[in-house]
């Protein structure tokens, strides 16, 4: 089993992408979902908004702006990830460098796809949210600093702020733990669950 | 567990399958169903293999290709190579590992979320799972179905269980008798309307009043499919004389004592009087409209017989922005009539809209007419049976005539990963789940509607208001 990568402390430049409702099709579009491999996926990444019709880089797309490239930190609108299950969205982006994303709310489903991909997802209210906006318009001369264990996001001048995250997905993705091996160390309870089963609901 | 505050429907459900619960509330669940297809799968079997692990219980394991798979003759194979590896992958998987599988040429083949229904695999009280958002369809019979990510389909095959906190509690209600024409794709996107597409995030859903109570039990699968549209976890209504009649007699529905035990147990499952829900949504059956989606997300809605709205008019910055792109997007200018918008494509299909009642309420309208020069249109039954059924009753007949292309059971364009897609630029009445941007094609444009509303707008060239349809009944 792969470990999973670990979470700590990420320091660097933030994207702001400004756009609400940012679904799963727009971070990784149908076509890149026919590989068998988990890997490989950053070349599709908003491929509809980074790349212009004749495959080029479309130069007004944030993350293809100077002060952006290479930028481990994602700022978004609100519902960032709603839409379709996919676990390409999580994979591409680590394949493209980015670990943290920061919105004021997250869909369901791609926030666990996060955090079994050793990718950070941070709410923060929309207050905190156009802060961080206004931090990561400054590009390069702005630098976020994210520290999981303190649960803190320390902009460029100093100021922090701090966020809530679950304890148990805190703990996992600080040691890069792998959920089915934890699991596993539950057999027998879910052994005995199995044999309740087969007596109370033997039709499930 | 034994308590004895009233419970939600989803508290009963969710308690029946905790096998351990630790102190910050994070539960093992047990999962009684997981459906498995080829888009979502193969890097979970990939990584059971690196680790020498097996699949926990091959038996409440279902495979079906149904993403991927073209709609046109597959006899002789699949031409795209990625498309055919990714099906080869599923099938060699299944055997592998030991799981039943449908593949392309079993009749039995079809959308996962037709055919776990259709099975009798989906039962009232089970929790099922499958790397697929749209698993909310299966909350229509009273079970707590929902969407996972591929690392949580690698567990649920190692384990058979998945790591869950609880979600809260939030009921739907709808009262009233809907209109003449009004179905439950109608009321579906009303909802999602009225709370948003993030108005459910925390929540599970329950659907409950007069309309879910009167709807069939195909009708109930288009409601609780679009649950994840709105952002919830899942979807649901509890189970009733309607569900048990549809899950009777299904091949993998219990029979004998079996089913009796199971009736007893199916009846308990119902909100106690007096359980708490953290937010309460009501709508007025009665009053709803054929709806139309006019932007790209599925919260952009609108009566039939309203305008395309006007997005100068939000005070809110971000969503001002949002539905000024959406306009632009989907070429439209704001002041439109809904019904003045001349459409290029027509899909009916979907695991929200491919059962065979959604194809007779699109033949009912279809019979008798031609599609509108210059439009396109495409049928795509839920699975191989529904297609069957719908050949029984001529159905297919009524739609050739009028020049519909009649295709093989799958998903279609309802994410366009096979060669049914839009081209840039290209606007379709669908009756799939989401219209997000290049969600059926690059560039282009969805429409959102009931199978009747689809197929109205085929044979005139644009949305009509099916109410007013000489032929509707």
């Amino acid at each position: 089993m792969e470990e999973m990568d670990k979470f700590t402390t990420l320091t660097g430049v933030a994207a702001p992408l400004h756009l609400v409702n940012v679904d799963t099709d727009m971070i990784i579009p149908k076509q890149y979902l026919k590989t068998i491999k988990r890997t490989g996926l950053g070349k599709g990444l908003f491929s509809e908004l980074r790349y212009k019709e004749d495959g080029s880089d479309n130069p007004d797309f944030v993350l293809n702006k100077p002060a952006y490239k290479g930028a481990p930190i994602l700022v978004a609108g609100d519902n960032f990830g709603c839409g379709s299950s996919r676990e390409h969205a999580p994979w591409a982006l680590l394949d493209f460098g980015i670990r943290c994303v920061i919105s004021t709310s997250f869909a369901d489903i791609f926030y666990n796809n996060c955090f079994k991909n050793g990718i950070l997802p941070i709410k923060v209210t929309p207050e905190q949210l156009a802060a961080l906006f206004d931090d990561a318009e400054r590009g390069a001369n702005a630098r976020l600093t994210v520290d999981l264990e303190s649960q803190t996001i320390t902009g460029p001048d100093g100021g922090s702020i701090s966020f809530e995250i679950d304890p148990f997905r805190k703990h996992c993705l600080l040691n890069g733990l792998d959920d089915i091996g934890l699991t596993q160390e539950k057999a027998d309870a879910i052994k005995s669950f199995e044999s309740k089963l087969a007596e109370e609901r033997p039709w499930a | 567990m034994s308590t004895s505050a009233p419970r939600t429907l989803y508290d009963k459900i969710f308690d029946d399958h905790i096998i351990d619960r630790q102190e910050d509330g994070t539960c093992l669940l047990y999962i009684d169903r997981h459906l498995v297809h080829e888009v979502t799968s193969p890097q979970a079997f990939e990584g059971l293999r690196v680790a020498g692990r097996k699949v926990h219980a091959p038996t409440k394991t279902l495979a079906v290709v149904d993403h991927n798979v073209p709609t046109s003759d597959r006899r002789f194979g699949i031409d795209d190579p990625e498309s055919r590896t990714q099906v080869e992958t599923l099938a060699e998987n299944a055997r592998d590992f030991g799981i039943e599988y449908f593949n392309e040429l079993d009749k039995r083949q079809g959308i996962v979320h037709v055919i776990g229904p259709e099975q009798g695999f989906t039962l009232p009280g089970t929790t099922i799972v499958c790397g697929d958002s749209h698993t909310s369809t299966h909350g229509a019979f009273g079970a707590l179905a929902h969407g996972i990510g591929t690392s949580e389909v690698e567990h649920v095959l190692a384990t058979q269980t998945l790591i869950q906190k609880k979600s809260k509690n939030m009921r739907v209600s709808v009262d009233g008798k809907l209109p003449e024409g009004v179905t439950a794709k109608d009321v579906t996107l009303a909802i999602i309307g009225a709370t948003g597409t993030a108005g459910g995030t925390g929540y599970v859903i329950e659907y409950a009043g007069e309309v879910f109570r009167n709807l069939t039990m195909e009708g109930r699968m288009t409601v609780c499919n679009m649950s994840i549209e709105g952002g919830a976890r899942a979807g649901m209504v509890a189970p009733d004389e309607t569900t048990f009649a549809y899950v009777k007699d299904r091949p993998r529905a219990p029979k004998g004592a079996a089913w009796d035990a199971a009736l007893r147990y199916w009846d308990t499952l119902r909100t106690d009087e007096g359980a708490f829900f953290d937010k309460e949504i009501r709508l007025d059956g009665a009053s709803l409209p054929p709806i139309v989606s006019w932007g790209t997300s599925p919260e952009d809605v609108i009566s039939v017989e309203g305008l395309v709205p006007d997005p100068e008019l939000i005070e809110d910055e971000a969503k001002r922005e949002a539905k000024k792109r959406a306009l632009a997007y989907m070429g439209l200018v704001a002041g439109t009539r809904i019904t003045d918008i001349a459409i290029d494509k027509v899909f009916i299909g979907s695991c929200t809209n491919a059962r065979i009642e959604d194809l007779r309420a699109a033949a009912k309208i279809v019979a008798g007419h031609t599609v509108r020069e210059g439009v396109s249109g495409m049928i795509v039954p839920g699975s191989g049976l529904v297609k069957l059924q719908a050949e029984a009753e001529g159905l297919d007949a009524i739609f050739k005539a009028a020049g519909f292309d009649w295709r093989e059971p799958g998903c279609s364009m309802c994410l366009a990963m096979n060669a049914d897609k839009l081209g840039p630029e290209e606007r379709c009445a669908s009756t799939s789940n989401r219209n997000f941007e290049g969600r059926q094609g690059y560039k282009g444009r969805t429409h959102l509607v009931s199978p009747a509303m689809a197929a109205a707008a085929a044979i005139a060239g644009r949305f009509v208001d099916v109410r007013k349809w000489p032929h509707a009944a």
